[in-house]
């Protein structure tokens, strides 16, 4: 899936599909300015309908169907993290053969949905490191002195993939967090690799001393990229790749391999601004613009070439009530806490569980969060909107 | 002047100049209100700055229509000379100053506050102890609303006289302090950290702008003061009751005794 460091060797022109950058060197795929000004448009027409037109579709595409769930799933599968665990160990190569006491922890910040604490743990498992459980709920609330003091004493490395599950945002919430970050940047823990949501990262920044030049991020997916990565998403269930045409323009979104990728289509660097370089949520509206056309099975059986129609992009979750302060203080809590049960929510929002539940079932009800086992959570299809709509009300937001 | 020479600076006017100066008016008093209704509507649909700015363009726009509909106007009536203006400029001011001075004096004012701009749209200001947004600017008067929803109009003189307490001034950073009233004997660190994270935890909080926990000790005990910003100015009272609320939960799981003063009589003659 990813290029191998010996194959990197013999094509060093090759575009490195995964890589850990320092956080101060992401930038987000570069922002087309007649793609702003149509953006700001659609928002400003927001402001004053609660229904967006735009999504409306164009008439070539009437005549086009969905594909069914378990067909989408063949076509755009599950991204799997192996190739990220490759260019974790690259970045971190040299820091573990080094070990140096001014940074004995470094920070692994994750982008929403982009498996940071499944690469993470692949990681720990790969080099026979220690995976640290996250405290609970009560350990935290309560100052946990004994997840602190169940610390594994050994020299081997521990990972502690999730940083946003140790502290609640609560006047209680934050001592052991402190603590543990203290112990931890002091070396008093051995050495460790810390990950970490991106928006808990932006909270607890200005709630807790992290340096941040002890920090890793996955490189913003931009258009090129993503052309690389649909095309092998593709090629992992078929022989021969499918042609994936523009339904409205009839020309190539993807390249047809990825040794004459020569620039990404204009569609792929739109959906990438537009997703902020998360390939995971591209991969979700990816999914989502795919068309078929009705009744093609025997002339493809005929000439053995799929051809898949892209839609125009999908809006997303839209949240109608621009002005709600409920609705936004809930879905930040979720966001600067990667999720969280009611309980929680009801200790740290300031209205009732009650409440909470009827907030939560009208964001659901418009797919903006769903339950993952016990936890709350920003849908990927709903992040965008709720970061748009947090943006609107100046919330504090991540960094990417 | 005589009655003659005074009538002489008037122009006659005809049908056609009364049909011309009606559709002045209406126009301008049209597009007064038009700015008046559609631009808070717009305002509220936003948060922050753009909210403030647009809600501050409202006495401009307004007034820049006045003045460009009195300049309109008045060529109509009176040949524009310095010296037909002179004299009727001076006779309107005699009379205005001895009949309508207060009024006069708060339609300058207006402009004054137009231009200065001491309080905006959307400020939550304090004038004569009265405490609330501007909802509106006049020419005469500002209208605020008080947190008890209560409209109070106030004449834009005040703004020669009294002081005019603006508490964000065209921003959207208003401070907020809650106020803790504690037993003296206690850990004092300890209870500045709680206050501190509890406005940190608080999810109003503004982090562009500085958190502190003031202490200061009272004869009756120790006084603790949170200052924060919330996001939005309107989230003030709700900032407020969640860091009272929270730092009082916290306080007690401490096991902090609050500062409890004996209410005494005002009337000695009880007794």
């Amino acid at each position: 899936m990813n290029s191998q460091p010996n194959e990197k060797a013999e094509k060093p022109e090759a575009i490195a599909l995964w890589e850990y950058v320092p956080i101060s060197d992401f930038e987000c795929p570069i922002v087309l300015s007649a793609d702003v000004a149509r953006q700001k448009w659609r928002l400003f027409k927001r402001l004053f309908t609660n229904t967006d037109h735009s999504s409306e579709q164009i008439k070539s595409e009437e005549a086009l169907q969905t594909f069914s769930r378990a067909r989408l799933d063949e076509l755009v599968p599950e991204i799997d993290w192996h190739a990220a665990v490759d260019a974790l160990d690259c970045a971190l190569d040299d820091w573990i053969q080094n070990q140096p006491n001014d940074s004995p922890v470094k920070f692994i910040v994750g982008h929403p949905f982009m498996g940071n604490g499944e690469i993470l743990a692949r990681w720990t498992g790969r080099h026979n490191a220690r995976l640290i459980a996250k405290p609970k709920q009560e350990q935290i609330l309560e100052h946990g002195q004994s997840w602190l003091n169940n610390w594994p004493n050994s020299q081997a490395c521990w990972v502690l993939p999730n940083l946003d599950k140790c502290f609640l945002r609560h006047s209680e919430g934050l001592a052991l967090i402190r603590r543990f970050l203290a112990l931890a940047l002091n070396g008093d823990l051995g050495t460790g690799l810390i990950g970490c949501d991106s928006w808990s990262w932006a909270y607890l920044r200005r709630v807790c001393y992290i340096p941040s030049n002890n920090a890793l991020t996955l490189r913003a997916f931009d258009g090129e990229r993503l052309s690389i990565l649909f095309s092998q998403l593709a090629d992992s269930a078929h022989n021969n790749q499918p042609k994936f045409l523009n339904a409205k323009t009839g020309e190539a979104v993807l390249s047809v391999s990825q040794e004459d990728n020569n620039g990404a289509s204009k569609y792929l660097k739109q959906l990438a601004m537009r997703c902020r370089g998360n390939a995971e949520i591209a991969r979700q509206f990816w999914r989502e613009s795919l068309r078929d056309e009705p009744n093609k099975e025997s002339l493809e059986k005929s000439t053995s070439e799929l051809t898949i129609w892209v839609g125009q992009f999908t809006e997303g979750t839209i949240i109608p009530d621009a002005n709600d302060e409920n609705i936004a203080l809930i879905l930040h809590a979720l966001l600067v806490h990667n999720g969280l049960p009611v309980s929680a929510l009801a200790e740290i929002l300031p209205f009732s569980d009650y409440h909470i539940m009827d907030l939560l079932l009208r964001l659901t009800s418009l797919g903006v969060v769903g339950l993952h086992h016990e936890d709350w959570q920003i849908t990927p299809m709903g992040y965008l909107a709720s970061r748009q709509y947090l943006n609107a009300q100046n919330f504090l937001l991540d960094d990417f | 002047m005589g009655n003659d020479k005074l009538s002489d600076i008037f122009i006659k006017p005809d049908f056609e100049t009364f049909l011309e100066v009606s559709l002045i008016i209406f126009g301008a008093l049209l597009l007064i209100q038009a700015i008046q209704r559609l631009f808070p509507w717009v305002a509220n649909r936003l948060h922050g700055s753009p909210r403030l700015f647009i809600l501050a363009m409202i006495p401009l726009l307004r007034l820049i229509l006045i003045f460009t509909a009195l300049i309109l106007i008045i060529p109509r009536f009176i040949e524009p000379s310095l010296q037909n203006l002179i004299p009727l400029l001076g006779t309107l001011g005699i009379a205005l100053g001895f009949a309508f001075k207060d009024y006069v004096s708060s339609l300058i004012a207006g402009v004054v506050a137009v231009g200065e701009r001491p309080y905006r749209n959307g400020d939550w200001i304090t004038i004569n102890g009265i405490y609330g947004e501007v909802k509106h600017i006049g020419m005469r008067a500002v209208q605020i609303v008080t947190p008890d929803d209560t409209a109070a109009y106030i004449p834009h003189i005040k703004l020669w006289t009294e002081p005019i307490l603006n508490a964000n001034n065209g921003t959207p950073a208003l401070q907020c302090v809650a106020n803790f009233y504690l037993h003296p004997n206690h850990d004092a660190a300890l209870v500045k950290q709680l206050l501190h994270d509890v406005a940190l935890t608080s999810p109003y909080l503004n982090f562009e702008k500085p958190v502190a926990v003031v202490v200061q000790d009272q004869p009756w005990g120790t006084h603790y003061r949170i200052r924060a910003y919330p996001i939005e100015p309107y989230q003030q009272f709700r900032f407020i009751s969640d860091m009272t609320v929270r730092a009082k939960a916290g306080l007690k799981n401490l096991g902090i005794i609050f500062a409890v003063v004996p209410a005494l009589p005002k009337n000695k003659d009880i007794y």
